[in-house]
This record gives C-alpha cells, structure tokens and sequence, in this order.
C-alpha cells in the first residue's frame, strides 16, 4: 500500500501551520516591527541629536516682539517658551508664537526665486539671473520715472531695516512706503497735530475707558498679553472697554458694552459722540481753547458735529441714542485711549473714521496725558533717508518697480490695491517674502528671503508700548542656501557698499542707545531690568541684547501742540460731513447683503498657517476658515439660506464659495468671511487657494476694503 | 482505510503545527535581529571595582538641568586613559584610535527610544525612583559588552521589545514597548496621555 498526500491532508498541514505560527510571536511582532518601519522610512527627516541648549530671543511674527526662550537640540528649535517678567510681553506667547519654529519647514515655503515667463507661468530661476533681472527692471524704472517710481512696501516699519532701506532709496529719489500695520492709524493722529510730531504710543493700561472701533483689545493688540491682564484685572482696576464692532469678535463679547454699529458707519458715531461732548460741555476746554485750530468759525469742528445729532446717528448706525450719550458721559469721564481698529484681514477704517475717531481723543485731552496718548523718546539717526508714506499716500498708477519686504507684518492687502499703485505698462513686483502668499500673485519676480527665526532684526514697539524698545530676534536655526536677507539683495544690486548689513544696523542702533545713556536692560535669564547705565561698554551692551535682553527707554514728558480736529488733510475734512448721507439701517436691510472680511488676530493676515494650527483649524473648527461664511439667521432666512447650505458670494471681481454657519449675533445684512489661507488647501497658495475674499473688493476709488457690496447666490450644482 | 486516513491528516497538522512553532519562537527571532559588536571592549566591573573605585554616576549622570548625560564622551576617559594603562588589545585601540585622534568613540545603545519618544531619565530615577536596572539589567556587572541586537525592519535594539521574544518580561531587564510605559503608567497613576511622551 502506498503512501499519498490527500488534499484533506494538506489541508491539515496548512491548519497546523497557521495554528502553530498563531501560537508564536511571530505574527504580533511582525506587525509591531511593520507598524515601526512604516514610521521610519529613509526619506523622513530625523531630529537632531546633540546637546540641549537653551537661549532667549525676540518673536519676529508680528510687531508685538514677545520675548522668548527657545530650547534647542543639536543646534535645532524644539521647543518655545514665554519669558516670566518680560516688560513688553511679560512671560505671554500667542499660540502662532509657540509654533513659529514650524515655518521654516512649511510646505508653502519658496525654495527658489522665481520669475514669471512671457508665457505668464511663474518658472524657477538662479539667485544671480533674478538679481541681474532686479537690476535691470531698476534701470529701466529710473531712467523712465520721477520722484517715486522705485518704492520698497515695508511689512515691518520701524526697524533699523527699514532706515537702510529709506538710505537705498534716498540714493535713488524713491519712496519708502509703510505696510499696514495696527499701529498705522496712529499715523493720522500724528498728521493731525501742527508742526513735527513724536512717534506716539497708546497708555491702555492707565486709561479709564478704551473706545475700541474693531479693534482686537481682549485677543492680543499691542503687546503679548496685555489683553489677558486686562480680562485678569479686577473691575475697579481695568478700563471700561466699549467695543464698536459688527462681528461678535471674542473681543466683542468680553467687553464692557458691546455696540453692534451698521457696516461702515464708524465715522457717524465718532461725530456722534463728538457732538454730545460739545453740545454737553464735556471736553477739555482748556486745551481747546489753546490749541485747537478748527473748532469755531465757518466750517469749523463744532458746526460740523452740530449735524450729527444723536437721533441721526442712531438711525444710521443702529445704536439707540440714550447708548451713544452713556458712551460719550463715560469717555470724557477721566483719561481715554481711542484705537481706530486695523483688523488683520479686512483692514483700516476710512481715513475720515480715523480722523474723527481720534478728533476725540483731543476733544477730551487725551493727547499728552498719561492713560491717553503718550510720546515716545526718538533715538537719533543718521544719514540721508527717503519719504515715508502711506500706501494709500502714492498716487495711483507711479510706481515702475515695487519691491515688497519679506518681514510678516500680520495684516493682509487686496492685489487690487497694490495693482493700482503700479504704472499700469511698466509697473513691476518683485517680492522677498519667505512663502506663497496672497500678495505674491501680482509678483514678476521672487526672491525668497529668511524666515523670522533664521535671521537677525529687530524687534517691533508694540502700539500700546508707552515708551521705545529694542529687542533682537536672534537666529534660533540656520537660514537655508536658497534664503537670503532682503538687505543682501539690495546690496547685490546697488553693486557697492553703499547698503549696510542687518548687523552693522542693529549694532549702530546699539552703539547710540549706549551713548544716550537712558533706560534699563532686561536680562531674560535673571528675570530682572538693570540700569543702563551700569553697561561700562556698548559691546556690554551688544551683548546682552544678543542673549535677548530687552531696552526700554524711560518716559517724556510731551505737551500736546496746536492740532486741527478735522486733520490738515483737506480731502478727508471734505468727506466728513458726507458720512450723513449714508443709508439708515433699514434701508440697508433691503440691499442685498454687505461682505466684511476679517482676519484671526492669531494667524498671520497674509502668511501660511504651521501645521498644528491648521490641524486645530480643521478639526475642531475653533476657528472658521475662508471656505465659511457667518451670517445671521434672520439675513440668511430672508436671502433663502439655512445652516450648512452652500452660498457663492459675488462681486464685480469674482466670486467665492462658502458654507453657510448661522449666528444670531452678526449684525443683519451682514456677512463675514474669514481671511487667510484656507486649511482644506494647507501649503498651496496659488489663486483661488486663500485669501478669497480679498480678491473681491475692486479697490478703485478708495484704500478701505472692509465693506463690500455683494450678492449672495445659491450655489447651482 | 477511513482511519488511517484521519492519522495521516492529524499527522500533517502536528507536523504544520510544530514547523511552525518552531519557525515562530526560534527561526524568525534568529534571522530577525543583527548581531553588532560594540567599537570596543569595557568592563564595567573593573571600573567599579574597589581598584577603580568609580560609581555608576560618575559617568552616567543627570546634568545639572535634570538632563541625562548618558554615554560618557572621552572627555571622561581622558583622565585616566590619557596614556595605556595596561597592554590589552582594547586599551590599546582605545587611546591610540579615539583619545590621541580626539575622537568619540561611536557606542551602541542598547535602550535607544526612537526620536519621537521623550523620556527624562531624571523623572524616572529621582521622582518615581525607579533602579537603573528595572530597564537597563545588571549592566554595572558585566566583564564584556555584549554585542547589540538590531532589529533588520526597524533598527530598533532588541532590548526595547525585550529579551524574550513573546514580549512578556516578568523580571529585570524589562521591555520598554510603548505598552510597557503606558502600563506602568496607570499602574502607578502618572499620566498617560499621548503627549505624555510624544511632545
């Protein structure tokens, strides 16, 4: 009989085996041993191994300028910390902050400069045919133009930077223009006042009330932290806060008295208030009589505010007339800070909101008095420097060659705007910033630049900074080959020595505080300021503030100088009686629907988001991206929309798709959209990507962008 | 015929089964893991011997932010093997290839967590007051080093999955698999979250 394998008996077999390797480890092990290899491919980076160190810097993400402690392993960022006891910020990190050490890595980052082709596809280039390009395209812009026709658009005014920038520029009779910032209003109050004025900051934290238009009071304006101190203090200590605002911002809803105002309708309720305060008797008389220089006589402040009668500027701006004269008695109640808003993604007030929003501040004697407006002490500088202005200061269509600055300065500007600014035949752009980002679309040339964290600079003054400040962002990492510092591409150009680097800047800015002998140094390490004074040397000096120490300069005493409440801008007096002639709230409700776009005060304006944020952003909604639109229930029902629905927001640029998220607080025929790179396109900023909604406002006729005419249409499939 | 039948296919299945097992606990464990030898000989009972007269934490010590100084650099070394104490083939190798040349001499760690992993020994040690040997053995009393046991898949060394290839230790050394900390963990009430231990 002979022996035969039978089909049962393999069956057998492979049962054994599979039995048998069931009872061994081998099988969990193989899948541990799968699960580890799958996390260790070759291709993914490593961290670094090497000794822990730990060194204190300044935040270049925004100009708040939070001091910092970064812990580094083998040379690298893994870890960011506040500094307890820092004067500016003191010991707060917004959450960008914490996760700024990311963007070096971030996948939106440009890598290589890059030129669009006669084809208008964008392609890459060497760093020595884009500067070669550069030089050219500044030939070409100043032997074709005057005064102005080479402009540098600064993100991060206010730095040693932007000095040698202003000195490159001198050289070539160009203009050096300020980004937006949420400092730049204050700009206007400075116009406002007859004769040189000192650069000015906000005294918040000494005021009685702050009359915030829009302005982000609660969720980090100004310094690092001071709007938790102010929520921390107790109520017979903290100023009575009165947030002006259409969207139920954080800051809307932790404030003393919220007044939901009518888009657009910010310039009615300062004259309002305005006339309340005159009519009542309740301004400072003294300083008016001495220094105004428009109250009285025909077309003067007072008979302009004559006309703003409580009950017309309820009726356009929908607050109840008995609210604005409570605002108006408690504001001219003890010393007050005005902040006309500057929101990161819909931008400035009118120059007439600013105007008349800061008319009050004199009005009340704000100017010059501690917990109003304060000046600040200037450190001298040296050597020839161009203009600086105003973006909305350039007359249309003369710049032939803009340069836009790479430094984050956290606001976001339509393209339109900078389009318009440009010769519509030879206008050229050519950007430095590190990133895609929404101003790059409109750009011939880019040459990427350092992220905050790989350079030297100089840290900003916060707006609500009584007194000046130096703080550096130390390098934390090493800046990548393929970056460059924006000062080095001047320098390339210029062919010559005549640019300075970043270094030679910050340590002449050094050099003179050192010589000034004022203020005091904080030592991050020790938690404690020492006199300036007690720095034998300015290389003492030097270095402490490369170990991230921080100067402050001391207080000035300032007299307030003659002023023109209606500011010496003759266009803006003109506009401001014209504010009447708005809509009333109900006849707003029957237009259509207004878009007003905003930008998260914890996200950069027009730069990308770090990954852990983006993943917050998605996941959990804390924040609503620009695919979402909030809009009130009752607006949405009478327009056909319900929670969830898909709308198409248009105008006469475009349009943007957005969901439908209801909330009763929006003011009605309103509707707000979110700026900044959409989460769902994470590290793709081309067109379309991000920054949607402002790439609707046209622009033409005016540099205020926040309230849009628009329809809302039903999204056809 | 029908019962000799069912014996051949039981026979088959024991045979499957035992093959199996065998590959399972002996074979994969053999050609899974690499053998690697240290760059040099050391006898930590030498050193700690009363000739020596050395203790454990003159070498592996927490450094004064709490960090964990780990492997000695031959800044250590140094002062004592500034010159060959002795002719072995290893002293020998030691100063004239890593302290003369000023070079580190390239270890392998035997508890190796993966980057992802934050681990602070002082924690451990001070706070929780767990004995080096729980994880590390008894090390401090070996003549020679062992080579080290690399996982081909991973690059992992055996001793995070721990020495007995089923995972389950029931004495020093123990395995120190992300279940072993998270076990022991909510044994002893300590948080266990994921950020915990992935920063």
């Amino acid at each position: 009989m002979g022996f035969s394998v039978k089909r049962r008996d393999f069956l057998g077999l492979v049962g054994g085996g599979a039995i048998g390797a069931a009872l061994s480890p081998a099988p969990w092990k193989g899948l541990d041993d799968i699960a580890i290899w799958t996390q260790n491919w070759s291709w993914k980076p490593r961290l670094p191994r090497g000794p822990v160190e730990v060194a204190f810097t300044h935040c270049g993400l925004c100009p708040a300028g939070c001091g910092l402690k970064v812990r580094s392993v083998g040379g690298n960022p893994v870890s960011i910390h506040g500094v307890p006891g820092h004067p500016s910020s003191t010991g707060f990190v917004c959450a960008l902050g914490l996760a700024g050490r990311y963007f070096s890595y971030h996948p939106s980052r440009i890598v290589e400069p890059t030129i669009v082709g006669t084809s208008g596809q964008r392609r890459g280039i060497s760093r020595k045919a884009a500067v070669r390009q550069l030089g050219d395209w500044l030939d070409k812009a100043r032997s074709g133009g005057g005064h102005g026709s080479v402009a540098i658009l600064d993100n991060h005014p206010g730095r040693v930077r932007s000095l040698a920038y202003r000195g490159w520029l001198a050289t070539l009779d160009g203009v050096h223009i300020k980004g937006l910032r949420e400092d730049t209003p204050i700009n206007r109050l400075r116009t406002m006042l007859d004769g040189p004025a000192p650069e000015l900051g906000l005294d918040i934290a000494r005021a009685r009330t702050v009359l915030s238009f829009g302005a982000p009071v609660l969720e980090g304006l100004g310094s690092g932290g001071a709007g938790a101190h102010l929520r921390g203090r107790s109520d017979t200590e903290k100023p009575y806060i009165v947030q002006i605002e259409t969207r139920p911002s954080r800051t809307a809803r932790g404030a003393d008295l919220w007044l939901r105002i009518a888009p657009g309708t910010e310039t009615v309720l300062a004259l309002g208030l305005a006339n309340i305060l005159v009519s009542e008797g309740l301004y400072d008389k003294e300083i008016i009589a001495q220094q105004a220089l428009d109250l009285d006589g025909p077309g003067g402040y007072r008979e302009l505010v004559a006309r703003f009668s409580p009950k017309q500027v309820s009726r356009i701006t929908g607050i109840d007339a008995a609210t604005i004269k409570k605002v108006a008695r408690r504001f001219a109640s003890g010393p007050a800070v005005v902040i006309p808003g500057v929101d990161p993604g819909g931008g400035p007030l009118s120059a007439e909101a600013q105007t008349a929003a800061f008319s009050l501040s004199l009005l009340n004697g704000d100017v010059g008095r501690p917990g109003g407006v304060v000046a600040r002490r200037a450190i001298p500088q040296e050597g020839q420097l161009a203009d600086t202005v105003e973006l909305a200061d350039v007359p249309d269509g003369s710049i032939r060659l803009l340069i836009v600055d790479g430094a984050a300065g956290g606001c976001a500007m339509p393209t339109s705007l900078l389009k318009r600014k440009l010769n519509p035949s030879e206008g050229r752009v050519v950007s430095l910033s590190p990133f895609e980002r929404s101003a790059l679309h409109g750009a011939d040339l880019v040459i990427p630049s350092t992220t905050p964290f790989e350079n030297i600079d100089e840290a900003g003054v916060p707006i609500d900074a009584p007194v000046d400040s130096m703080g550096l962002t130390v390098p934390s990492m090493r800046a990548p080959d393929y970056s460059v510092d924006s000062l080095s591409v001047l320098s390339m150009v210029a062919k010559s020595s005549v640019v300075p680097t970043i270094t030679e800047l910050l340590r002449g800015r050094s050099d003179r505080i050192h010589a000034g002998g004022r203020g005091s140094v904080f030592d991050p390490s020790k938690g404690e300021s020492v006199p300036l004074t007690e720095f034998q040397t300015n290389g003492d000096l030097w270095r402490a503030l490369m170990g991230g120490g921080l100067w402050t300069d001391t207080s000035a005493a300032f007299t307030c100088p003659p002023f023109r409440l209606m500011g010496a801008n003759a266009a803006i007096r003109d506009r401001l009686p014209q504010a009447l002639e708005q809509p009333s709230t109900a006849d707003r409700q029957a237009r259509e629907i207004v878009l007003m776009p905003f930008g998260w005060r914890d996200a950069p304006g027009d730069g990308p988001l770090p990954p852990v944020m983006a993943k917050l952003f998605r996941e959990t909604r804390l924040r609503l991206d620009s695919r979402f639109a909030t809009i009130c229930p009752k607006t949405a029902g009478e327009l056909g929309f319900a929670q969830g629905d898909k709308a198409s927001i248009k105008t006469s640029l475009g349009s943007i798709t957005v969901e439908v998220v209801l909330d009763p607080a929006v003011v009605d025929g309103v509707v707000h959209v979110a700026v900044g790179p959409s989460t769902e396109a994470f590290g793709d900023a081309s067109p379309g990507k991000g920054d949607q909604p402002l790439d609707l406002p046209s622009c033409k006729n005016d540099d205020c962008w926040r309230v849009i005419p628009a329809k809302m249409l039903e999204v056809v499939s | 015929m029908i019962l000799t039948q069912r014996r051949t296919t039981i026979l088959f299945f024991i045979i499957g089964l035992v093959v199996a097992m065998l590959a399972g606990w002996i074979a994969v464990p053999a050609a899974l893991y690499e053998s690697i030898e240290q760059p040099l000989g050391f006898s930590h009972v030498v050193h700690t011997s009363d000739d020596a007269g050395m203790e454990c934490d003159d070498c592996h010590h927490l450094t004064s932010e709490g960090g964990f100084a780990g492997i000695p650099k031959i800044a250590v070394c140094v002062d004592c093997h500034e010159e060959a104490i002795g002719t072995s083939v290893d002293e020998l190798k030691l100063v004239e290839e890593y302290i003369k040349p000023g070079r580190e001499i390239p270890w392998l760690v035997y508890a190796r967590q993966p980057d992802n992993a934050f681990f602070p020994h002082v924690r451990h040690t001070r706070l929780a007051k767990i004995p080096c040997e729980q994880c590390h053995g008894d090390h401090g009393q070996t003549e020679t080093l062992r080579p080290l046991k690399r996982n081909r898949f991973t690059g992992y060394s055996r001793d995070i999955w721990g020495n007995d290839f089923s995972g389950i230790t029931t004495s020093p050394p123990f395995s120190m698999k992300m279940s072993d900390c998270v076990d022991c963990h909510r044994k002893r009430g300590v948080r266990d979250s994921c950020l915990a231990c992935h920063k």
